[in-house]
């Protein structure tokens, strides 16, 4: 399982990588200044399309959003247009400057859960703008996630919270439940104690969930092919991923990548998985 | 957005204090780049705006010279732009980082720095230092009011970290760290009986932070439970030089709380002036709520309401954010306001009822039980000021025989 390739964000330019390709076919939906699309456009090199949010028809949903806080108000047309692309999942991008007053609106917009907050003229680069509008869906896929476990996490000791949590965020950092427990500083039998305590599903639950998330994205949002995402995922071959896609969803990866996959009823069961603790899976099993 | 640097962003701008904010958001920069070291080590830091920012916050006097903040903020800068690849050097200046966070009550703020530093541990990091988060960490739940639920199981999981490590101190730290958490229980009994057995364990294996740290929650419930002398016999312990300055401080804060009970008010004033010198936010507070409490105390009305609007909106631990409606009820009560000390009182009530700390639930009712009924007062307005006068002219009628009594 080592080697999860697109984890961490390509650092140079290639317009060559997937994600580079990706962005080529998206369309940005922009609430920003002209000089903030400026950078923008720059920094996608026109090969996105960029359209205003207030050009939008009340139907259409962007693939990215990029806005500047400050611009949000109440019940105007751009904010009725945010909350559609929020409740649609679209991911978010903040784009804004670094003065108090604009890291103010960063706090007061808190309907809307952006992926990144990009700071003009400090992390605005092309290269690491272009990195962070290509991992956008990637990272919504991920936040959709945590979202919902974040009630089940909250009542945990707050190194096991924040260890589960990265679990999910960077998954590719953790090979096995002795992992887990090295990093929230306890012994792995304790570590499963704590979370039957809290009725949840022992750790090496949370590595093959946080795992199968991942490749659900990419076979579902990223259609890619099995074979690919088994590469990418770091699987040896599609086996595992076959074994660990069953284990949560109980389908093949080939379900996956060609039905029309329900994300909101994968996160449901994915839920439950990791809210599963052995006992339970031995009496559903034996019943 | 990253979860943490939303929540530290949040919790920057959420002090309502212009230059708490100005300081919070020179680390926010700096929290953002250790956010992205911890995602990709091979991020390069953007210290710039936080460079630029803390140069601005000097000028302004918002830092100042010896600000143990500026200090833990300037370590963060040399860690990032060094752009060494050593997690080790990183983790240890964010766990500080945090700590100083911790010393100036931003709890929010530096528990968001303690999971950032998670993110970046490896293990390579130092062992003292993720012991120093783990207590730390803990210290933030417990003195945050969080002392149910996850603060029950952090002296476990510290004492166990610490066994593995053979790190003695931390071991009898992790006891330290319970028993504050049962004195805020309002448990004094088991606090004292509990601290006194541990003080003596550590005769053993001596550690003068675990045992000035024993020593200060000892004097605190000793206080607590009315027992002064013994409280005053440890906090004069706790002022010896081979204890941390923040003993030495809580050593001072002790002595002047419980020399006000005794009437010593010139002594207590010494000792809450000289807290004012501190180098850290939360004893200079402290400081300022005691000369609040000697103002009224001595009816000084208008420094009494000088030190009540300069308190009313600085960051507070919960137990002194309860302490301070205490002595602003008290205060107001002193100076013939029932109404506001009853307000006082009943924010103070609230809060101890919310964070469940038993002592402060007891000894708010009862403060509130020590306030004349207003309504009474309201219902005598006729009759009081007629019945006064008639006795005192009965008084002057008598005059010559009651000096002749007196002679």
């Amino acid at each position: 399982m080592h080697g999860m390739t697109d984890s961490t964000a390509p650092r140079a330019n290639s317009a060559s990588t997937p994600q580079a390709a990706d962005l080529s076919r998206a369309t940005i939906g922009t609430l920003l200044d002209a000089v903030f699309v400026d950078r923008l456009a720059h920094a996608t090199a026109n090969t996105a399309r960029l359209r205003d949010l207030a050009s939008f028809d009340l139907d259409a949903l962007c693939d990215v959003l990029v806005l500047d806080p400050r611009r949000l108000a109440p019940s105007t047309l751009e904010s009725s247009i945010v909350r559609r692309h929020v409740e649609a999942h679209v991911p978010c991008v903040y784009y804004t400057a670094t003065s108090q007053q604009a890291l103010r609106s960063v706090v007061a917009a808190s309907e809307v859960t952006p992926v990144r907050l990009v700071l003009f003229d400090v992390d605005d680069d092309p290269t690491t703008f272009r990195e962070v509008i290509s991992l956008a869906p990637r990272h919504a896929h991920t936040n959709r996630l945590r979202l919902a476990m974040k009630d089940a996490l909250h009542p945990l000791l707050p190194s096991v919270r924040v260890t589960l949590d990265t679990v999910i965020r960077r998954p590719e950092q953790f090979f096995d439940a002795g992992d887990v427990a090295l990093r929230a500083g306890l012994s792995r039998r304790h570590l499963d104690r704590l979370l039957t305590a809290a009725d949840l599903a022992p750790v090496k639950n949370w590595v093959v969930g946080a795992r199968a998330w991942h490749a659900a994205h990419l076979l579902v949002c990223g259609r890619h092919s099995v074979a690919a995402t088994a590469s990418r995922l770091g699987y040896a071959d599609s086996k595992a991923l076959r074994r660990h896609l069953a284990a949560v969803w109980s389908v093949s990866p080939t379900m996956l990548s060609c039905g029309d996959a329900d994300v909101s009823l994968l996160l449901d069961e994915m839920v439950t998985f990791l809210r599963t603790r052995e006992n339970d899976e031995a009496d559903a099993a034996s019943s | 957005m990253d979860l943490h640097e939303q929540a530290f962003l949040s919790a920057a701008l959420g002090v309502g204090d212009e230059r708490l904010e100005q300081r919070l958001l020179v680390g926010f920069h700096l929290i953002r780049d250790c956010c992205r070291m911890a995602d990709d080590p091979a991020w390069v830091p953007r210290v710039s705006v936080a460079k630029k920012m803390m140069d601005q916050a000097i000028i302004d006097g918002v830092f100042v010279p010896g600000d143990l903040e500026l200090v833990a903020i300037a370590r963060l800068l040399d860690a990032l732009e060094s752009r060494s690849s050593s997690r080790a050097l990183l983790y240890s200046a964010i766990v500080a980082y945090g700590v100083a966070l911790f010393r100036e009550v931003s709890f929010d703020a530096a528990s968001t720095a303690f999971e950032i530093s998670d993110g970046l541990w490896t293990p390579a990091c130092s062992a003292t230092d993720r012991l120093e988060a783990t207590f730390y960490r803990g210290l933030v739940l417990i003195r945050g009011g969080q002392i149910r639920g996850a603060s029950e199981q952090v002296p476990l999981q510290l004492a166990l970290q610490a066994r593995a490590a053979l790190n003695h101190e931390f071991v009898a730290l992790a006891g330290v760290m319970r028993q504050n958490r049962v004195m805020l229980t309002g448990n004094l009994q088991a606090t004292i009986v509990e601290g006194e057995k541990r003080l003596k364990r550590l005769q053993s294996r001596p550690s003068s932070r675990a045992e000035g740290m024993l020593l200060n929650t000892l004097a605190a419930a000793y206080g607590r439970a009315g027992n002064f002398d013994q409280a005053l016999r440890h906090a004069s312990r706790m002022l010896h030089p081979r204890y941390h300055f923040t003993v030495r401080l809580a050593a001072l804060n002790l002595s002047g709380v419980t020399l006000i009970l005794l009437g010593e008010l010139d002594a207590a004033e010494a000792a809450f002036e000289l807290l004012l010198l501190a180098p850290t936010a939360q004893f200079r507070r402290s400081g300022w709520l005691g000369l609040m409490d000697l103002h009224a105390r001595r009816a000084e009305r208008h420094a009494f309401e000088r030190a009540y609007e300069h308190m009313l909106n600085q960051p507070l631990t919960p137990d002194a954010k309860i302490h301070f409606w205490h002595l602003s009820g008290r205060g107001w009560a002193t100076f013939g306001d029932v109404a506001r000390a009853r307000l006082a009182y009943d924010e103070a009530y609230a809060l101890a009822r919310a964070y469940g700390f038993g002592y402060e639930i007891f000894e708010t009712e009862d403060h509130i039980a020590t306030l004349p009924d207003p309504d009474q007062l309201v219902r005598t307005v006729d009759i009081a000021p007629e019945v006064a006068a008639h006795i005192t002219a009965l008084r002057d009628d008598h005059a010559g025989e009651i000096a002749a009594c007196m002679a």
